[in-house]
């Protein structure tokens, strides 16, 4: 299986990396994998203002828009990937769909959820409540749904990010009150990893085909 | 289009942008372009500012065809009036969110009640249009109690008034608004096609048996004034004499204090009319649970004392004998105090605290909520967004459904 074109992105997880003032995990999934990380128009809308953080993450994403780290899923960045959605899909399903969603959770995730669904795209969102209250709904989610942690693993497993980067970035968001992993909330880095089910690996392509993911605990499996 | 509205409104965009919890500049570039506004967003802001969807989406070119008039919504003719702050338009606002919230979170749980809607339709076509306004407020107080349960005693009925309006469908509020003249109101909330009545009392010192009358007198406004946008009225009255406001302060008598209920409380206690002094006053106000001027009102209404002597009762000082009669004469950190509730859970489990201003919710639509998550119907964070707190507010508040669950 091809790696995902995009990685829908939402506003939780975003949140942590501005935080930490790191996007290079973005950069490689671009430069190394091929994988867009992108955002909904809602997601966009939500950044730019946080009830608890405000405005502080506007000049961050405004340069993650502007030097192509992040793009908008906007109306004809999703008229383009069409040919890989479901039969019948469209802009408008899509946004009826998210309406649905956004009666169970929040806006962002659900459009997030909604795009991804409707895209056959995985998703990185940091919200497990989220995706637990959409599947007790009997909705569909994203598949994958990878969390932040999940890059971190992945970017440190394969060498983008230093342990001493990825200790930073834990107190970081600890410092400002962020929801961690439970394998990592009392331990370093490196010893939650080491029971953190991590839902993103990479491979060679010589080594697959790779199982399609069709829960949103399911791997996913990139090739460079 | 939104620029226009808002102007029309009188609503700051600015202020408006954070109590929607939107980017102020990226909301000024909505307000001058709104091809930029998320389609998602929309139900939002038609709702809240009370006006069709279609709005948002008409061109520059056909809204330069329109006049203010034209996309004025009703409501705001009255909210954007000189004797109103700021601050008051800011807290419509808010309540008009709350009404949208509300709305969803019915379309969730499949709760919805539009019970109202029929109640106040069959009092509309029912009350003659030539009475005198009084008559009119009785004629529909009379229907409004037999077709809920009111008539089923001849008891006061403060403590199941806000429940029943609820189940009725209809949004009730009491907040304090401290710096505000505005002692009551009433308007409707959801989007235009979705509407439902809200009635607001001002909880700012007054006193229960002053609110549940509020309450009632605005319901009688909801039905009566269904087509004027909003009804307001002020701390100290002033047009008490309007046709209008005799209307619905007699939909308000009527229906709390039915000539049945005082007769009753008055029988219960062995009262003679003749002899009403402090103490016999306030067990009146304590049973009925309206306030005193309004039990005397009806009392001379209803023949039991003589018209003359209203100054006399009005001005009996009852406050002392009340206090000993019913705990709602207490003040809320009193109430609390005896009951030995404490305030954080009483209070503070209902009040807002990441919208720009703070607002009490009502309980039922708190519990609404929280039943709403607790069934896994929705997800903490909506039920967050809903309560206008944050996540872990949230979950410090009323608990982690998901404190075991690995997600």
């Amino acid at each position: 299986m091809p790696n995902p074109p995009l990685l829908l992105c939402d506003s939780d997880a975003l949140v942590q990396l501005f935080l930490a003032n790191n996007l290079r995990p973005l950069q490689s999934l671009k430069s190394t994998y091929h994988i867009q990380p992108s955002i909904v128009l809602e997601v966009n809308v939500e950044l730019r203002w946080m009830k608890k953080y405000k405005n502080r993450f506007v000049p961050q994403l405004d340069k993650a828009l502007k030097n192509g780290v992040l793009t908008k899923l906007d109306p004809s960045a999703f008229q383009s990937l069409l040919s890989t959605a479901t039969p019948g899909m469209s802009w408008a399903n899509y946004q009826s769909l998210g309406q649905r969603y956004e009666l169970v959770v929040q806006r962002g995730e659900a459009y997030t959820h909604a795009a991804a669904v409707s895209l056959g795209l995985p998703a990185m969102s940091n919200d497990g409540k989220a995706v637990l209250t959409l599947t007790g709904q009997m909705m569909s989610v994203a598949a994958p749904v990878l969390r932040l942690f999940d890059l971190l693993v992945f970017s440190h497993d394969n060498g983008l990010l230093s342990t001493k980067e990825c200790d930073d970035i834990r107190s970081e968001l600890l410092n400002n009150g962020e929801g961690l992993p439970g394998p990592f909330q009392h331990a370093s880095f490196v010893n939650g990893a080491t029971t953190f089910p991590c839902r993103l690996k990479s491979d060679v392509a010589a080594n697959g085909p790779f199982p399609h993911p069709t829960n949103h605990y399911d791997p996913l499996t990139i090739c460079p | 289009m939104l620029q226009r509205i808002l102007n029309s409104a009188g609503i700051d965009v600015r202020s408006c942008a954070e109590l929607l919890g939107f980017n102020p500049d990226m909301f000024m570039q909505w307000a001058a372009n709104p091809n930029q506004i998320p389609q998602s967003v929309v139900p939002l802001l038609s709702a809240v500012l009370s006006v069709p969807q279609s709005l948002f989406t008409t061109s520059p070119k056909a809204a330069k065809h329109l006049k203010d008039s034209d996309v004025t919504p009703q409501i705001w003719y009255k909210f954007r009036g000189e004797e109103l702050q700021q601050s008051d338009r800011e807290y419509v606002v808010l309540i008009r969110q709350i009404g949208h919230f509300l709305n969803e979170l019915e379309e969730v749980t499949h709760q919805k009640s539009v019970q109202w809607k029929t109640n106040f339709e069959s009092i509309r076509s029912s009350v003659d249009i030539q009475a005198p306004p009084t008559e009119q407020g009785k004629m529909a107080a009379r229907i409004f109690r037999q077709s809920t349960s009111l008539s089923h005693g001849a008891s006061g009925s403060g403590n199941v008034l806000r429940g029943l309006l609820r189940a009725l469908g209809i949004l009730v509020v009491e907040s304090p608004l401290a710096n505000s003249r505005i002692e009551g109101c009433c308007f409707y909330v959801g989007s235009t096609n979705s509407p439902r009545p809200c009635v607001f009392a001002n909880s700012h010192h007054t006193i229960w048996f002053r609110r549940n009358v509020i309450l009632v007198h605005e319901v009688g406004h909801a039905i009566f004034e269904h087509l004027a946008g909003a009804s307001l009225d002020f701390s100290g009255g002033g047009n008490s004499n309007d046709a209008i406001e005799l209307r619905a302060q007699a939909f308000a008598q009527e229906t709390l204090i039915p000539k049945e209920v005082l007769f009753h409380a008055a029988q219960s206690r062995g009262i003679k009319w003749s002899a009403l002094n402090e103490y016999a006053l306030a067990c009146l106000v304590a049973d009925t649970h309206v306030e005193q001027k309004l039990v005397v009102s009806a009392a001379i209404d209803y023949g039991f004392v003589e018209s003359e002597r209203q100054d006399q009762l009005n001005n009996f000082e009852i406050h002392g004998e009340l206090l000993k009669l019913s705990d709602h004469a207490l003040s809320t950190e009193q109430f609390l105090e005896k009951n030995g509730e404490s305030t954080s859970d009483w209070i503070g489990k209902r009040s807002t605290t990441l919208s720009p201003k703070a607002i009490r919710l009502p309980i039922g639509y708190v519990n609404a909520v929280v039943d709403a998550y607790r069934n896994r119907q929705i997800s903490p964070g909506k039920a967050a967004e809903y309560l206008i707190i944050d996540e872990q507010e949230l979950t410090e508040r009323f608990g982690d459904i998901y404190e075991n669950v690995e997600c």
